[in-house]
């Protein structure tokens, strides 16, 4: 062989040495830290007695399982005063993430749409730093007559509160990315 | 990954094999039928210099320049030469050339001698994939027009060349309908290795390292290896300098859509002690702001890139060495309002006129945003073994390090969500054997080694696992030439390993592993019918394994609000690709049009599904990666005609047909019919002031009507029309010339959306630029 070639045949069998000596480091499973699993939502009645729980759950995310929805059963006429839990349950202890969101209030705003519920309202309960709403803590007032349908929870994250009617829970100007969006919607049966 | 070593001994032998013939064939006769011809021009004026001489230092022989500016240089034996042109009162200008061919082009530009002008050493004939493939450059003034603009962007101008845009600052190439792993990019010779499979992922590349940007429109799978199914993009620097002295050049750019500014300068030099030592440093600083649509701003579309290459290099005759490094660095801010959180989110955007988040105008780059930064080391050298030819051994190592910030919660904006380190190696083996009668060829080995890994610390599950790949493949390539026909041919095999690291559903580890092979063949025949016509036609086949994206993409994807689902299953791609070209050259009229034909085998797409998929943050659309055959098809047109003194009218036309074969469908993102009209004037000598010209032109993008349906989210925009100005002039003072150019892009402020914008589902496309550039050129070089 010419000795011009001799070097770069040293280098491809180099090359070839190098490479097949690279060994690598198993990698660790990454953990999922803004994972949302878990929407519970607590209903006291203001006159006393046991409170209503209900819960949205979907323990895989955004994988194939669909995720299941607790009923919700409450009483004509009463104001409950109502908070929402959110929460990652593939932790365990399972991980809080109201604290993230009351931590950052300003750029945080639950807002809730209902079908079939005529007269119920849902009044935010809670205010951020600039007295904007938050809507972790609400008054749900249920009308006088029986009624069914569905009520949808929606959390905002970076949204304009100042747009018009945020504040109000309307969410037609708000903005932001969705977090959390209760589809299917819980089943509300008002008796 | 053992094994790989004993394909590595497999290929080595095998190459070595084919390199034998060569070696017993060159040292047989050569024939001696080619012939030199080029014209001899004014560098300022471009005026055609009568008398100026031409000879070939190896032969003593030469010619003598027409009133045309034109010279022949008949029966020359296939070989390499230095030729040498001058005149009285202006610098010789040295071109070296390789004949193979039946014509040889070889125009020389000659510099005044009293102003003290340089003339820069070409490479006259440089070894282009394959003559029957039709190839579109950008060099000299139009590559200077382009300056300040993405390498999408750059060449956008270009027949079947477009762009995917993520805004106004990420940009990929398309050739032919075909972008991301389809199409390759060898930067300086090394084939880009970064995170292609992301369409939001523009090549990590500052075009000011370019002195010549080409595009290869053929499917060129045989000398490149895999993924040049759509064809190949060549971004070169000059060469290095091999005699004394130092020169330079300032680039200095402004523009108003975004308020930015760019600075390049380069500086390169050669040794007075040692002929043939050469050196270069470049760097490019670039910022810019919120870019604004025709009505409103775009937050958050900021830019900052700060890029530096050196290359230093030793070159004579029969062998030389070289170094280069590069660092591309950038920090991208994608529009704030395509950041979206599901499926209604991104309804809500598409039904509002303007985009939700606008704020005051800022520099302020925010999330979402990509920072990136790419490294690169080459070190190349030849040698002219004179039995043989020419080997040519070059290695590559490139470090691509891609983080992509999100709107987070919990204070974690500040942590990348998305933070991938890919290594490459590459090493590429090339001798290109001593023309044997009327033969010419090339053989090599190319081998690559990828590591890519997920840098830990994210707080989100990885969007694909980490994988080692290793690649090898052996090519030959061969052409007959005689003075009317070029005959070529060639065949290659590829051999790709994959191993994946990944998690399964219940967090386990699992190392799937994956062989690829190919075997890829072209062959081509360019015909020479007279100086005036002359017909190319190239058929050719090319490959891609599946990426670890379309085998393992799990999860959301944040910029459309869809969830991702990879298949294992795949198989590789294989494409035929067949192209022809006319190509016409009169005195007033050039024209080239070709037709392309190219068939995709078990073409990698993402398919819907039926249902949207219900999660916490509402419901998504599921895409899972299936195959199909497919067919894209179409024609490019170009032509220019000189209405009169100075003024030449130019038109050109791209269209593509695309259909998925199997479903009797379109398929997606297939860029829209473009129409290109521009009319220039030029004065050809107005004394200390050269080079100007005006430009007027429009660009015609029509609505895409054939799109699969059920599969967008949005119908395809409008046809729409921009008008665009261009114009530049060069002072020169004490032989220091000065180049002014002013381009208004979009001049009339359309408002539009375009098919390939990627952002076109929330804000329209860019609005009026005009950008000013200067480029100051200072010393010289022997």
């Amino acid at each position: 062989m010419n000795k011009l070639l001799k070097l770069p045949f040293a280098l491809l069998i180099g090359f070839a040495v190098l490479i097949t000596s690279c060994r690598k480091d198993d990698p660790e499973p990454e953990n999922e830290e803004e994972l949302i699993t878990t929407v519970r939502l607590t209903f006291a009645s203001v006159t006393g007695g046991s409170p209503v729980i209900a819960i949205w759950r979907d323990l895989d995310g955004t994988g194939g399982n669909p995720p299941t929805v607790d009923p919700i059963t409450l009483q004509r006429g009463v104001t409950y005063n109502t908070t929402i839990q959110v929460l990652d349950e593939t932790k365990t202890p399972a991980g809080n993430l109201n604290e993230e969101i009351e931590r950052e209030a300003n750029e945080h705003q639950f807002f809730f749409t209902t079908s079939g519920l005529t007269g119920m309202t849902i009044a935010y309960d809670d205010t951020d730093g600039n007295n904007r709403p938050i809507g972790l803590r609400n008054r749900v007032t249920t009308p006088n007559n029986a009624a069914t349908g569905t009520l949808t929870v929606i959390l905002r994250h970076e949204l304009n509160k100042t747009a018009a009617g945020v504040a109000n829970g309307d969410i037609t100007n708000a903005g932001g990315d969705t977090d959390i969006q209760t589809a299917p919607p819980f089943q509300v049966t008002i008796q | 990954m053992r094994k790989a070593g004993i394909y590595i001994l497999i290929l080595v032998t095998l190459v070595c094999t084919l390199l034998v013939p060569h070696r017993v064939l060159a040292q047989m006769a050569s024939d001696c039928h080619y012939t030199v011809r080029g014209e001899i021009r004014e560098m300022e004026s471009g005026i055609p210099v009568l008398g100026a001489t031409v000879y070939i230092r190896e032969l003593g022989r030469g010619a003598v320049a027409d009133p045309d500016g034109k010279y022949t240089i008949p029966n020359l034996c296939a070989g390499d030469y230095t030729m040498i042109c001058q005149h009285l009162g202006y610098h010789a200008d040295t071109i070296l050339i390789h004949v193979h061919e039946g014509f040889i082009q070889c125009n020389f530009t000659l510099a005044e001698a009293d102003i003290q002008l340089n003339a820069v050493v070409i490479a006259g004939e440089r070894a282009l994939p394959l003559a029957s493939q039709p190839a579109a450059e950008l060099t000299g003034q139009e590559l200077q027009n382009t300056r300040g603009l993405t390498l999408g962007e750059s060449l956008r101008g270009l027949t079947g060349v477009n762009s995917i845009q993520t805004g106004p600052a990420v940009s990929k190439p398309v050739i032919h309908g075909l972008h991301g792993n389809r199409i390759l990019i060898l930067n300086n010779g090394i084939r880009q290795e970064g995170q292609q499979w992301g369409a939001e992922h523009a090549p990590e590349i500052d075009p000011f390292i370019a002195r010549r940007i080409t595009v290869v429109k053929g499917a060129a799978g045989v000398r490149y290896g895999a993924d040049a199914i759509g064809g190949v993009i060549l971004v070169e620097p000059a060469p290095l300098p091999v005699h004394a002295g130092t020169r330079g050049e300032l680039n200095l750019i402004g523009y108003s859509n975004g308020w930015g500014g760019i600075t390049s300068g380069q500086v390169e030099g050669g040794s007075r002690r040692l002929e043939g030592l050469g050196w270069r440093l470049q760097g490019t600083l670039k910022r810019a702001g919120d870019a604004r649509a025709a009505n409103y701003l775009l937050s958050n579309t900021g830019v900052s890139e700060a890029n530096f290459s050196g290359g230093l290099g030793y070159r004579k005759n029969k062998y030389g060495l070289e170094a280069f490094i590069s660092h591309f660095r950038t920090n991208t801010g994608i529009l704030r309002s395509a950041h979206i959180g599901n499926l209604s989110d991104l309804e809500r955007a598409l039904q509002s006129p303007r985009p939700w988040y606008i704020r005051d105008f800022t520099y302020q780059i925010d999330n979402p945003r990509q920072a990136i930064n790419h490294s690169l080391l080459k070190i190349s050298g030849f040698a002219v073994v004179p039995a043989l030819g020419t080997f040519t051994l070059q290695y590559g190592g490139q470090i691509n390090n891609r983080q992509e910030f999100d709107i987070r919660r919990g204070g974690r904006s500040n942590r990348p969500a998305l933070d991938l380190q890919l290594f490459t190696h590459t090493l590429d083996a090339v001798l290109e054997h001593k023309p044997v009668r009327r033969f010419s060829g090339s053989a090599g080995v190319n081998l690559l080694y990828q590591d890519n890994n997920n840098l830990p610390g994210t707080g989100v599950t990885p969007l694909i696992p980490n994988y080692n790949s290793f690649g090898a493949g052996a090519f030959a390539t061969e052409k007959w030439s005689t003075e009317k026909w070029t005959l070529e041919g060639g065949i290659r095999y590829d051999y790709r390993y994959l191993q994946a690291q990944r998690f399964n559903g219940v967090n386990q580890l699992v190392k799937p592993d994956f062989h690829f092979r190919n075997l890829s063949a072209t062959a081509g025949a360019v015909f020479y019918a007279s100086e005036r016509w002359n017909f190319k036609t190239n058929l050719g086949t090319a490959w891609r394994p599946p990426n670890v994206s379309e085998l393992y993409s799990q999860g959301l994807h944040h910029g459309l609000g869809a969830i991702e689902e990879g298949n294992e299953n795949l198989q590789t791609e294989r494409a035929l690709k067949w192209i022809s070209t006319v190509n016409y050259t009169g005195t007033r009229l050039s024209f080239e049009g070709s037709l392309h034909y190219n068939r995709i085998n078990d073409y990698i797409y993402l398919e819907p599904d039926a249902e949207p998929r219900l999660t916490i943050r509402g419901a998504f659309p599921v895409f899972r990666y299936t195959q199909t055959d497919a067919r894209l098809m179409g024609t490019d047109a170009a032509l220019a005609y000189q209405v009169g003194s100075g003024l030449t009218f130019r038109s050109r036309a791209s269209l593509i047909r695309a259909r998925d074969m199997v479903r009797n469908n379109f398929l997606i993102f297939i860029p829209a019919d473009r129409f290109e009209s521009s009319l220039t004037y030029r004065k050809e000598k107005p004394g200390k002031l050269s080079d100007a010209f005006l430009t007027i032109g429009a660009v015609n993008v029509r609505h895409q009507n054939r799109t699969p349906e059920g599969v967008d989210y949005a119908n395809a925009p409008d046809s729409y029309m921009l008008l665009n100005l261009q114009g530049g002039i060069t002072f020169t003072a004490a032989g220091r010339p000065l180049t002014i150019g002013l381009t208004v892009s979009n001049a009339l402020n359309t408002a539009y959306r375009d098919y390939l914008n990627r952002l076109r589902y929330y804000a329209d496309d860019v609005g009026r630029n005009v950008m000013l550039r200067l480029k100051y050129e200072f010393g010289k070089i022997q």
